[in-house]
């Protein structure tokens, strides 16, 4: 007599295979980048001008871009998560408009404040060009990420005992003591973890680069930018080596993200 | 002396009304109070945690209603106890002390005393993490206390943890109040916590203070009927006046077709509807043979035990007077609790027909709202 499947196994075997295809979809992803790889010809692209130059700016302009970012959405985070004051919660909805909103949308309206309106222009033309700088690319970063820094952030503030902040308090500290004895000891691992994603998110930044800084080579040439102006001279080859070198960072940025989570949580 | 006038504080849908009170120096005074009457509030209004909408707040004749809590100089233990976790004990009791500025040796000194005064002296390189309920209490004191406060406020200090450890921290409190003399205002809803260590006590319900005063004012004399049911007085019953004697102090109560007497209040008038109860506990049982005392001799009732419930040292008889017509379905007429030893002596289980006797003077008589 067959066997009849109780629905409890049914279920099982659903979510199962469900998470075995996106597995093999994301291996067959990464096989087919690995593939196509010449490791002899692979030093020779990654040691080139170009891709070193597209990762030291990478790398600069995504750690400043994200220490602005983190300087700004502490205190922001901490005023949301603290503060009680009329329109909060309207505050609170603008700032997640950058996360919702498209990278290249947020560009186009950094180039559109910049180019037209008469703020914009005096920026550019007596204190600093952002437009089709490498400025403008940190910028566009920290634009498109400090949203997400600030949401994380806020939670991490949502998290910490606000009673400890009240007893450091009662035992003699202002609010600026109590916050910098208490309440940031107590989010440090919260704000490294959101260090890191908050810097992956900008290395990885694209959309708003290229419309406030462009896709200059050997100016503007972030990582992503690398990649497209790969594309654009039919180099797939080189494209395909500066993928490698993201994916390598955001398997790094991952595991050291999930290690701080872990602590947080233990 | 801390002093709280005309104190308001209305957050939409929870009020703390017109609150005035005061504890004198070296006072141990209990906010008394259900869970959600506004006792954290007005504790934190105190500490400086909150401001409130009206009124003032006056610690050794000094306002400090507008004043910071930094600048308050109150020792403050917060329900959670909210130790620093990431300092280790040492850490968290020399906190107040490090924010002002001693010496590393004076630290060191201070902590080692108060620490050993506390018998915490074996926790002080642990991570809060470790310790148990009472240990963290302790710790959580000690920090409080190092900084040398004028006043010490306890938010439910010890609501978390079981009740022989409970009675131990009791204990333990007492002496150190009467080692340290330091004003104290101490928050719970444990009745058997505030009537150990409160030598005045404050009953606040629904945001209003129903009453204050001595321990045994309080508790004797419920001055409404809300405190007597707060206190858990659990035999309330409903009469009408029929006779007011002004001249013997009494008046006399019709319910369920008795009589009972109780002492004469002012306020009270012939034929009005009242609420009236008495504790379990001073509900007397009359020994075959004995003579009956003068104080139980107008309030005597023959009846049988239905119930009884063993609470390891006390027992709990539910009694019913013979042929009193039930009402809302209860089958029993008074709750009267006594010691264990008397309940295994007089043989007390359930069925044994016995008479009891109501103080007088332990009747307390409420107008019926």
């Amino acid at each position: 007599m067959p066997r009849k499947i109780n629905s409890n196994t049914l279920f099982n075997m659903a979510i199962i295979s469900t998470l075995v295809v996106v597995i093999l979809f994301i291996g067959l992803l990464l096989f087919s980048v690995i593939d196509y790889i010449h490791w002899k010809r692979l030093s020779n692209v990654f040691f080139s001008n170009e891709v070193l130059f597209s990762m030291r700016l990478s790398l600069i302009t995504a750690t400043v871009a994200t220490g602005i970012s983190m300087m700004m959405a502490i205190p922001t985070a901490f005023a949301l998560s603290r503060l009680n004051f009329w329109g909060k919660d309207i505050i609170d909805t603008l700032i997640d408009i950058p996360v919702i909103l498209s990278p290249m949308a947020t560009g186009a309206v950094l180039l559109i404040f910049f180019n037209n309106t008469t703020l914009g222009k005096f920026i550019e033309d007596n204190i600093t060009r952002f437009t089709f700088e490498v400025k403008g690319i940190v910028f566009a970063q920290v634009a498109v990420v400090f949203a997400l820094a600030a949401r994380l952030l806020k939670s991490i503030f949502d998290g910490i005992d606000i009673r400890c902040e009240d007893v450091a308090r009662t035992l003699g500290a202002n609010k600026i003591k109590a916050f910098f004895n208490i309440t940031l000891p107590m989010a440090k691992s919260g704000i490294i973890a959101a260090f890191i994603m908050t810097w992956a998110r900008a290395i990885s930044e694209f959309g708003a680069t290229l419309m406030l800084a462009g896709a200059s080579t050997m100016k503007t040439e972030t990582l992503p930018i690398a990649i497209f102006l790969s594309f654009a001279k039919a180099d797939v080859y080189q494209a395909v080596v500066v993928i490698l070198i993201l994916l390598g960072l955001a398997v790094f940025v991952l595991l050291a993200f999930r290690c701080i989570t872990r602590r947080i949580l233990l | 002396m801390i002093k709280v006038e005309n104190f308001c504080l209305n957050l939409g849908n929870f009020k703390l009304k017109n609150i005035n009170f005061s504890v004198e120096d070296g006072q141990y005074c209990i906010l008394l109070g259900p869970s959600g009457a506004g006792k954290t509030l007005l504790m934190e209004c105190i500490v400086g945690l909150r401001k409130p909408d009206r009124g003032r707040i006056f610690l050794n004749g000094r306002e400090v209603t507008d004043i910071p809590p930094e600048e308050r100089n109150i020792g403050y233990l917060p329900q959670d106890y909210a130790l620093f976790p990431f300092m280790n004990v040492y850490r968290n009791i020399s906190f107040g002390l490090r924010l002002r500025k001693f010496t590393a040796d004076e630290i060191k000194t201070d902590v080692e005393d108060v620490a050993d005064s506390l018998n915490i002296k074996h926790l002080l390189y642990r991570l809060p993490s470790t310790l148990s309920g009472g240990e963290k209490q302790r710790v959580a004191l000690a920090r409080a206390f190092i900084i040398n406060p004028y006043f010490l406020l306890l938010d439910e200090p010890y609501c978390s943890l079981d009740a022989n450890l409970k009675r131990n921290l009791w204990l333990q409190m007492l002496r150190f109040h009467r080692r340290t003399n330091k004003t104290t205002v101490h928050i719970t809803h444990d009745l058997e916590e505030a009537f150990t260590l409160g030598e005045k006590v404050i009953v606040l319900i629904n945001g209003y203070i129903e009453q204050s005063g001595s321990r045994e004012d309080v508790f004797y004399h419920c001055n409404s009927f809300e405190v007597a049911s707060f206190l858990g007085i659990s035999n309330i019953l409903y009469g009408r006046i029929i006779s007011i004697n002004r001249k013997e102090d009494n008046i006399k109560i019709r319910w369920k077709g008795y009589t009972i007497t109780a002492r004469f209040k002012e306020e009270f008038a012939e034929g009005s509807k009242i609420r009236f109860c008495i504790r379990p506990q001073e509900i007397k049982i009359i020994r075959e043979g004995r003579p009956i005392k003068e104080e139980l001799r107008d309030n005597l009732f023959r009846g049988r035990i239905v119930d009884s419930i063993s609470h390891g040292a006390t027992y709990t008889l539910y009694f019913r007077i013979f042929n009193s017509l039930p009402i809302y379905g209860s089958e029993h007429d008074f709750e009267i609790i006594v010691p264990a030893y008397t309940y295994l002596k007089l043989n007390l289980q359930r069925g044994k027909e016995i008479m009891v006797g109501l103080r007088k003077k332990a009747i307390q008589v409420f107008k019926e709202i």
